[in-house]
């Protein structure tokens, strides 16, 4: 809970400071996001309408949507399971593991793509194995699907594991007394326990996944119409001065973000009592 | 809660899942990509990273990221503090606008910084007159990661600041404490790990940055070109050694920062655990 | 039956439980009683199979049961904490045990809503079922989580210092219909608890832990009431 002014504090001193923060978020934060709709809305509806319904425009739509289709699921169950170990087991290399889950975030994503090419490429290690069995990773679907797997690896593991950790067993082990399977007890105890941390973590995989750039660009060959998610559509609209077309495709993502930000206040503010926010050391970073 | 749990089920099924998963997608990849820049010869190494062009890359990946999270920090503190202590209307929906930079995918925040800074732009218009045209120079790569690094100051002083006792402070006042004194003996000690974590933090994931700078950068060799910028030249000519090496050079950087931002955090964790 | 034998446990470098030998008789309502740090909630859990002795045997109603899980024992176990689900209401919390039965031993859904009414009764709380624990008090709470354990049926029933965080008013009550309980129900109880009077008044037998080792073992003697006294015989 917010903590009062302190007292005896100038009224004028709180009034500037209140003033100055309106100032910088306006001009860092609101600015930016004002100018998205503002320059997708310049041509007028039609054209903007025209430019989202464009195929190449719909085939990046569509791209963004299966990534995350298929990233969300995947790391959703894996990161259940690394929270489990993590926040319940004492094990010899714990720190370690939980450092690695971690290394995503501290990665650049031009970084995150290239691992990726130099895995994959033609001149990469499984390179001419690939292209012997004309199996194309990069400058394809799949390679774009393991780059955005990378960087969102880390988002559901390190909403959940804390709040599992926080929350402690014995529910668990009261339904492992009264007979319930371990399968039984991680769906009818422990996943209910965690789910507002579980879809906020799901929801920010999310996020980053549709809207992943970099690691993307890397990998993706920018196939028009094939290998081209919506940042990269934008990026090629941008390049090409359709600047009502590339801020329209900005402007779903940004509404998207702004969906997610809601969501996320929505989840904090309902169920704040069952979110830890801030717990272990390491976990302890933003979004 | 630092108890084992022997009876408690699925420890190996669920460390086999994680191990399974970060070793297929983390460090196998980590693992070719040293392989690749380890397969060069010291003296290609040096050659490769001491071009002109590669240090001034550095220079410009790592200054900006540095110069904007100073920037941040004082930015970030106010933000942190008007939005714990204070209440004013919106309050609540301008905290939640802090998370706009992490939730804003980095091509929207690109290209939107860029309109917004350019000659004609609705700040870059307001800039001119003044003489000053950041966008496509290094000054708007400051300003693109200033935005980018902002939510990480703001988010990690927060929980800080709003831990602080009231009765603390109060406890000072009647003690005799001028406000200078509350703020500096009382405020600072706990928020200073906290500032300097984030601190970290916003430059370890600025100095990485790709999306949100490459409009706005200008992205001229030696004067407004990131690391990274480079590193997708050096693929798109197939020098898979040259993006390798400075990948891992970029990677070597990542976990030297993290690691200190760990050894930060735990240090942020202590101080809290004695604000009573 | 109970019986313990040899039964120890370390952690790390300290020994929590040193060579334990126990017998209890079914129908005997025991109480764990010691300091703290003294063992007795390792032991507890050790029976109910949330923990895993070093080493030692466990016999349950003839049967090894040392590498029997939680589940299979069919051991009642009552939290301090209560455990209770906080998404389900105190109705599916009782039925939680009759729910996670393999289909072929699953009561029916009208047998299961009898035995969960039941039970809701044998504790007093008719009418309470759709109640989330969070709209419970705590002695409320408290009830909610003894008759989930005994929906199972279990024939030996476990609590670890469950009245721990009630007012003394609540606490009383809850003493006599725990006392109650055992004896209308025949089980077999083993109740830790730090407070000397609260085993004095509930137990037929006090088994005093220090530092791992029986110190004590007050054994019923023939002739001395086995009910706390102000419970009149027909209760």
């Amino acid at each position: 809970m917010p903590s009062d002014r302190l007292i005896g504090e100038p009224a004028w001193l709180r009034a500037t400071a209140i003033a100055a923060t309106l100032a910088v978020i306006t001009v860092m934060l609101i600015l930016p996001l004002a100018v998205v709709f503002t320059e997708a809305a310049a041509k007028g509806r039609a054209f903007l309408l025209a430019a989202l319904t464009d195929p190449d425009a719909l085939a990046a739509i569509r791209l963004s949507l299966l990534v995350a289709a298929i990233v969300v699921p995947i790391n959703t169950v894996f990161g259940l399971a690394a929270a489990w170990a993590v926040s319940h087991f004492r094990f010899t290399g714990r720190g370690l593991l939980v450092a690695v889950m971690e290394l995503p975030f501290a990665v650049s994503p031009v970084v995150s793509g290239l691992i990726y090419v130099l895995m994959f490429g033609l001149q990469g290690w499984c390179g001419p194995w690939l292209a012997a069995h004309n199996i194309h990773i990069i400058f394809a679907i799949p390679g774009i699907v393991l780059s955005t797997l990378f960087v969102t690896l880390p988002f559901v593991a390190r909403q959940v594991a804390p709040l599992m950790q926080a929350l402690g067993v014995a529910e668990e082990e009261a339904a492992l007394t009264l007979g319930a399977s371990p399968w039984h007890m991680f769906r009818r105890v422990t996943l209910p326990k965690i789910r507002w941390a579980l879809l906020t973590g799901m929801l920010l995989c999310n996020a980053r996944a549709m809207g992943e750039f970099g690691a993307v660009s890397v990998v993706s060959g920018h196939i028009r119409g094939l290998t081209n998610t919506m940042p990269l559509h934008i990026e090629i609209l941008y390049n090409e001065y359709n600047l009502a077309a590339a801020f329209g495709i900005a402007g779903l993502l940004a509404a998207m973000a702004i969906a997610t930000i809601a969501l996320r206040m929505a989840l904090e503010w309902q169920h704040h009592s069952s979110l830890a926010r801030g717990s272990a050391a390491i976990w302890n970073q933003p979004v | 809660m630092t108890a084992r749990y022997p009876a408690l089920p699925g420890f190996r099924l669920a460390l086999g899942l994680t191990l399974l998963w970060l070793g297929l997608l983390v460090l196998l990849p980590l693992a070719g990509l040293m392989l690749k820049a380890a397969s060069l010869s010291p003296a290609q190494i040096l050659a490769l990273l001491a071009t002109p062009r590669s240090l001034a890359a550095f220079r410009v990946s790592f200054g900006t990221a540095a110069l904007a999270a100073l920037i941040d920090l004082p930015l970030g503190l106010l933000l942190a503090w008007t939005l714990t202590r204070y209440r004013f209307p919106a309050r609540r929906l301008l905290d939640a606008l802090i998370d706009l930079p992490f939730a804003l995918p980095t091509a929207v925040a690109g290209i939107a910084l860029t309109t917004l800074y350019v000659e004609d732009g609705w700040l870059g218009a307001l800039l001119a007159p003044l003489g000053l045209f950041p966008a496509f120079s290094p000054s708007g790569i400051v300003i693109a990661l200033t935005f980018v690094g902002l939510p990480f100051i703001v988010r990690s002083v927060q929980p800080v600041l709003a831990d602080l006792h009231r009765e603390a402070e109060e406890a000072a006042l009647t003690l005799g404490a001028s406000h200078f004194a509350i703020v500096h003996r009382i405020i600072m000690p706990p928020v200073l790990p906290a500032l300097l974590t984030a601190l970290a933090l916003a430059f370890a994931r600025a100095v990485g940055e790709y999306g949100s700078v490459i409009f706005i950068a200008g992205n001229r060799p030696a004067i407004s070109e990131i690391v990274p910028l480079l590193i997708v030249i050096k693929l798109e000519q197939f020098d898979y050694p040259g993006a390798a090496l400075l990948g891992t050079a970029m990677l070597a950087a990542s976990l030297l920062l993290l690691l200190a931002i760990n050894r930060l955090q735990r240090w942020t964790a202590a101080e809290r655990a004695y604000a009573i | 039956m109970i019986h313990l034998r040899g039964l120890t446990k370390g952690f790390g470098a300290s020994s929590v439980l040193n060579a334990i030998d126990l017998d209890i008789p079914p129908g005997q309502f025991v109480a764990l009683l010691g300091p703290s740090g003294s063992g007795k909630t390792t032991l507890l859990r050790i029976l109910s199979g949330l923990e895993i002795a070093d080493t030692g045997s466990i016999t349950l109603n003839g049967h090894a049961a040392a590498a029997l899980p939680p589940g299979a024992r069919n051991i009642g176990f009552v939290f301090q904490s209560y455990a209770l689900f906080g998404h389900l209401s105190a109705f599916e919390n009782i039925a939680f045990g009759l729910r996670v039965r393999p289909r072929r031993s699953r009561p029916s859904e009208p047998e299961i809503r009898r035995r969960v009414e039941d039970l809701l009764a044998m504790v007093h709380l008719d009418g309470l079922g759709p109640r989330l624990p969070a709209q419970l008090s705590g002695g409320q709470r408290q009830r909610i989580a003894l008759a989930r354990a005994l929906a199972i049926e279990p024939r030996i029933l476990l609590l670890d210092e469950p009245f721990g965080a009630l007012d003394q008013h609540v606490r009383a009550s809850l003493r006599t219909e725990l006392r109650r309980l055992h004896d209308t129900l025949g089980l077999t109880t083993v109740f830790v608890t730090h407070d000397q009077d609260e085993a004095l008044e509930l137990a037929d037998r006090i088994i005093t832990l220090e530092r791992g080792r029986i110190a004590r073992d007050m054994a019923p003697v023939a002739g001395t009431p086995t009910r706390p006294r102000h419970v009149k015989p027909d209760q």
